[in-house]
């Protein structure tokens, strides 16, 4: 099926469509699963016109409708975000009320939710609050082939395989998110920074661990090589284990300012792009030969690193997996 | 199946694992025809006759399990994967019948890196072996579900399980690293680990009960044993106050390995200091009863026979609740969330109870199964029913659970594992009637209002139990079109839809 | 009313339990079979007494899968007393002719009394251990001051032993035990039923470590140069009570430390010797056996029971010595490289 102008009965649905009704706009979250169930074709998603439209035989939707943010759900402190929203857009709305997402990598300052879910990002730095699919509350769904996925807000997927999950990391052959629910957190007013260096990946990385165990719970930190040495910068959002990341880290003190910097730097609005995405992830043990002058870990646990810039591709046999799941929720072979 | 393919898939079973480790005896054919799923209690209490696997089969490794898989989708046969049977929802009932997969001789610890921070184990290896296995070395999953002593390490997976330290340690879904999976279509696969990003397949093998494959092997993360406890008891003045504690814990960013509250009754049941032993006052009797203690159940099956009165009788308790906190990791952590939490405890106006409830709780935390028993000696029956929501819904979900299940039973529920956005409650609930089948009657009509009510507030219908069969009518409300999400991926890992059919969603539309 | 409605608080208790004590069975652990759980041969039982399944060979098979270790009972908040309701289940399954041969034989091995004096006032009944280990014992308890060596005396008949572990006891001869005033076991186990046997009454039951401990010489030498794994058995430990005196014996004999496996002591498990569970035809005497010692290190094996000891050697393969093997040695032995005559292992 496809579509020639905006008075096809399929586009009811649409606020608006362009001539050719390559772009269209859906009414609301209905109106979009309508639209996925009824055209059989592939999907792009946008917000607003698309930078480059192509040729006839894409179609764009336009997710606009989707932006909004808010309200924060009491107590809970949970904020509903449509899948447009950025997470800059968010990030911003619970500022004006006290409350954070907890640090959000520069690089996905301006990028939608929904973009983000489809590629399955979910790394950030923060042993204090979490990967950033830590603090996914709900999400909902238009699924292709039609149909709106639910799932109740809760702090803990309870039932079944996480349905939720397998959205994530899909693309946007999975479904396209029209609003999420995510964890925000008071916005601590007291903050400090630590810089930290070490002679080796060996030592700062067992130091990170030990700090870990020890009940540190740094906002953000980083680990990198300057020099001949390995650096650690870290923010602490309230407490959170000052006083036991002193006490587990060894190495040498440096200047704090070096971490308040980076964290102006790395987080927030209007920095450069990080490669978040290129990465290699593993155990601490094989992660210290991997680490050279240049890498970067972020993701510092005591049961896996993620070292930036040693990109790994996805498993292939999980990947063809996948493709065959989502062409059955698709409704093909 | 015809007696000649009982006989071609029991050949075909002998020839993978061997003629000692396959059976179809009656006793065994009995003991694998139901888990701990109260309502199967009630069956049997009732004469009804189990519905039997065809037979079950013990594999000793990852091999013998893919066989076995390859074999059944040959022969169409249903296979339940099975655990230690602890299971309260009927995940591991043979309603097909078909062939029961008992895993518990894979038991072996593959690997254990405590550099790394990790341990693989197979699936059957038993839940309180393998954490005094840990202890032996100074490490601990912290992972302590109540039924850590019947229960496996395949089984908490499949079953989405969370242990009584769950606001610390995470659910076991925060605990896996990756998965060994006999996928239904016969294939070994391992999932990638959920931190080399895209598709997060140990989200889709966590909770998914047996229903898109064996789970053979976890490996999951471990911690240094806590060198330091602290525990605590506090009067909170009212649930509410108590539930303000856990929130404001949670989301100032500490990691208490436990915070329960505990409802009036519950606070009755347990004990100020934390010690189940009997006391007096007016509901003596019932909870005399409810401990299992004290001979002869006519007094336990009255009260429990008028729900309405008991739960009357309920809202006139003073609305002081018991919350136990327990801190722990290194000295330094433990004391200084200790000190927070008595920093918002008092905020509320709570009553410092020391450090008695905390360490009683500790001391008795597995012993609430064994009341069980006690219970359905005496002619009643007892069950509970977890949810979960945020912190915002919290209180009126309580309520209006207690509401419409309490038109049927008595209820009391504790409060725990606790997160940032909100907790899961923990109801008991406890019945009788004159004869069996009015006990499944009144059992049925509980459980159909709880998750009604749940379903009505928006909240998770479950939250550690799982789906099995208890809850399956009300997963496709709770999930919407979700539901294709799962079809799509059964049809791709379980294209003969051979692996325990029945659960979870059900069969497919 | 039944002979299991007795036991009806028991069986209900178990049958209506989730199976609190499975991780403490070692039966159940080493077979992974959920009908040989104390859950499940209870609700075997339960099935019987309410009449929804007879006493027939099936059922008399499965609850033969227990070795009566009592760990079941001891985690049990109820101290439910399974291993005495599946006593008299297997009584049930005797009478019924059903049970299975190996039970049936089970303890019919004569309890013979050591060389002493018949009706003598110290007899030592030394049960089903090897000559050699027979011999060491005597050894020990003569060094430690017990003086009953003399001619045969009377040997308990076969089966005597059924009264304590099948619930269908057999008398034993006239005068059995008569002016006996202490009478000292080699296996815990029969210790644990001659205290219930009448013919006993009279006599004071020990067991041989009992027998001589505080009464024997220190060693000059050690007799294992580096560590030894001392093992629990389940009747010397659970059933007597008896943790602390092997270990100091044991202690005295080591260059190293004794050592323990992860569950010991009032927690020790069972290594699938008694109750007729070993002389089951099945794989499970052996996997109990393997278990007893799979999470221990890789040491020398000790324990007090010479059945115990018998067992858990061919199933093992680890190197096993019954503890009064290595008393007799020190007592008798000061020879330079003293493990050298230890290498054999246990016949």
């Amino acid at each position: 099926m496809s579509w020639t102008s905006v008075d096809d009965p399929q586009l009811g649905v649409c606020q608006r469509a362009d001539a050719g009704a390559r772009l269209v706009e859906p009414l609301d979250a209905a109106g979009l699963a309508q639209l996925l169930g009824e055209y059989r074709g592939a999907f792009t998603p946008t917000v607003g016109p698309p930078p480059d439209p192509g040729g006839r035989d894409r179609v764009w939707v336009d997710l606009s409708p989707f932006s909004g943010v808010g309200p924060v759900t009491d107590g809970a402190l949970a904020v509903q975000a449509g899948g447009a929203a950025t997470w800059g857009a968010v990030e911003g709305h619970l500022a004006a009320e006290g409350l954070t997402l907890g640090p959000v990598p520069g690089a996905l300052w301006d990028e939608p939710l929904y973009v983000t879910l489809a590629r399955g990002a979910r790394r950030r730095p923060s042993p204090r609050f979490g990967e950033l699919l830590d603090n996914l509350l709900a999400v909902k769904a238009a699924l292709p082939g039609g149909g709106l996925t639910r799932s109740a807000v809760t702090p803990r997927r309870a039932t079944g395989p996480d349905l939720a999950r397998g959205l994530l990391g899909a693309g946007h052959r999975a479904g396209i998110p029209v609003s999420v629910h995510l964890q925000a957190w008071p916005r601590s007013p007291v903050t400090a920074w630590r810089a930290v260096g070490f002679a080796g990946w060996a030592e700062a990385l067992h130091g990170g661990v030990a700090a870990l165990h020890g009940g540190a719970r740094p906002a953000w930190w980083r680990f990198a090589a300057q020099g001949d040495r390995v650096v650690c910068l870290a923010g602490f959002a309230g407490e959170a284990g000052l006083a036991r990341f002193d006490e587990a880290m060894g190495g040498h003190p440096l200047d704090p300012g070096l971490a308040r910097a980076l964290g102006d730097e790395v987080f927030g609005p209007g920095v450069a792009a990080h490669p978040l995405g290129a990465a290699w992830s593993g155990p601490v043990s094989e992660a210290i030969g991997r680490a050279e002058v240049g890498s970067e870990i972020w993701d510092l646990r005591p049961e896996g690193v993620t070292v930036l810039g040693a990109a790994t591709g996805p498993d292939p046999g999980w990947a063809s997996l996948a493709d065959a799941a989502l062409g059955v929720l698709e409704g093909g072979p | 199946m015809s007696t000649a393919s009982v006989e071609a898939l029991v050949d075909g079973l002998q020839a993978i694992v061997g003629p000692a480790h396959v059976s179809t005896t009656p006793p065994d054919r009995v003991a694998y025809a139901r888990d701990l799923w109260p309502r199967s209690q009630l069956d049997r209490l009732a004469g009804e006759p189990p519905r039997l696997p065809t037979a079950i089969a013990w594999p000793a490794d990852t091999a013998q399990v893919a066989e076995v898989v390859a074999l059944c989708r040959a022969t169409r046969t249903p296979i339940v994967p099975f655990g230690a049977g602890s299971g309260v929802c009927g995940g591991t009932l043979p309603v097909r019948r078909g062939l029961v997969l008992d895993l518990k001789r894979l038991r072996r610890v593959r690997r254990l890196a405590a550099e790394d921070g990790v341990i693989e184990v197979e699936a059957g290896h038993n839940g309180e072996r393998l954490e005094r296995w840990l202890a032996h070395r100074g490490l601990t999953l912290g992972h302590f579900p109540s039924s850590i002593l019947c229960s496996t390490v395949g089984g908490w997976v499949a079953a989405r399980s969370a242990g009584q330290c769950s606001s610390r340690y995470g659910k076991i879904e925060d605990m896996v690293v990756d998965l060994e999976v006999v996928t239904g279509d016969g294939q070994v696969r391992r999932t990638p680990r959920v931190d080399a990003g895209g598709f997060d397949w140990n989200g889709v093998f966590v909770g998914s009960e047996g229903t898109l494959g064996v789970i053979t092997s976890a490996t999951l993360k471990v911690h240094p044993e806590p060198r330091a406890r602290a525990f605590r008891g506090w009067q909170v003045p009212d649930i509410q106050a108590g539930l303000t504690v856990m929130r404001r814990a949670m989301q100032a960013g500490l990691r208490p390995a436990v915070l329960r509250l505990y409802d009036p009754l519950d606070t009755l049941m347990v004990g100020s200091d934390g010690d189940k032993k009997a006391g007096g006052g007016p509901l003596h009797t019932l909870k005399q009863g409810l401990l299992g203690q004290g001979s002869g159940g006519g007094a336990l099956r009255w009260i429990l026979s008028h729900p309405r009165l008991g739960n009357g009788a309920v809202n006139l308790l003073p609305a002081p609740c018991l919350l136990v906190t327990v801190s722990e990791g290194e000295p330094g952590e433990a004391r200084a969330t200790d000190d927070a939490l008595a920093a918002f405890a008092r905020e509320v106006g709570a009553k410092d109870l020391g450090e008695g409830p905390g360490r009683a709780w500790l001391a008795h935390r597995y012993d609430v199964s064994y009341k069980q028993s006690g219970i359905y000696r005496k002619g009643a029956f007892v069950d509970t029913f977890e949810v979960a929501t945020t912190w915002d819904k919290v209180a009126a979900l309580y309520a209006a659970v207690r509401e419409a299940a309490g038109r049927h039973v008595l209820v009391m529920a504790h409060f725990s594992h606790a997160y940032p956005g909100g907790c899961s409650i923990y109801f008991t609930f406890a019945g009788a009637a004159p004869d069996a089948s009015a006990m499944r009657d009144r059992y049925d009509a509980a459980w159909q209002a709880g998750l009604d009510t749940a379903l009505g507030a928006g909240a998770a219908i479950a939250h550690h139990h799982g789906v099995g069969l208890s809850r399956r009518s009300h997963m496709g409300p709770a999930h919407g079109d979700a539901r294709r999400w799962f079809d799509a991926l059964k049809a791709t890992l379980d294209p003969d839809g051979i692996m325990n059919p029945g659960k979870v969603f059900g069969e497919a539309p | 009313m039944s002979a299991l409605e007795v036991h009806r608080k028991a069986i209900l208790n178990c049958s209506f339990c989730p199976k609190l004590c499975r991780f403490a069975c070692p039966v159940a652990e080493a077979e992974a079979r959920e009908t040989v759980t104390p859950w499940g041969l209870m609700v075997l039982v339960d099935d019987v007494r309410r009449g929804r399944r007879p006493v027939d060979s099936d059922a008399a098979e499965a609850w033969a899968h227990c070795t009566g270790c009592g760990r079941c009972t001891q985690v049990c908040k109820h101290d439910n007393p399974v291993f005495e309701v599946l006593k008299t289940a297997r009584s049930l399954a005797v009478a019924a002719g059903v049970a299975p041969q190996a039970p049936q034989a089970w303890s019919l091995a004569p309890l013979a009394v050591a060389p002493g004096e018949p009706g003598g006032p110290v007899q030592v009944l030394v049960g089903r251990a090897a000559p050699e280990v027979i011999a060491d014992t005597l050894a020990v308890l003569e060094a430690a001051g017990h003086h009953p060596l003399g001619p045969p005396a009377l040997p308990l008949p076969p089966g005597w032993r059924r009264g304590a572990e099948v619930g269908a006891p057999l008398a034993l001869p006239a005068g059995a035990f008569e002016g006996a005033h202490t009478l000292i076991t080699l296996d815990a186990a029969d210790a644990a039923a001659l205290k219930q046997h009448p013919a006993a009454r009279r006599a004071k039951v020990l067991h041989w470590v009992q027998a001589v401990e505080g009464r024997l010489p220190e060693p000059t030498a050690p007799v294992l140069s580096g560590d030894a794994l001392y093992l629990d058995s389940c009747r010397l430990g659970r059933g007597l009570g008896v943790y602390d005196a092997p270990r100091r014996l044991l202690a005295a004999l080591l260059g190293g430390q004794v050592r323990e496996a992860i569950m010991h002591r009032e927690e020790g498990g069972c290594c699938g010797a008694e109750a007729g569970y070993a002389a089951l035809d099945h794989s499970g005497p052996g996997r109990v056996a393997q278990d007893a010692v799979a999470d221990a290190p890789d040491l020398p094996v000790v324990i007090a029971d010479p059945t115990c000891a018998a067992h858990l050697a061919p199933h093992t393969g680890r190197r096993v010595y019954p503890l009064a093997r290595l008393l007799a040695r020190a007592l008798v032995a000061r020879a330079p490289h003293p493990e050298k005559h230890l290498e054999e292992p246990v016949p």
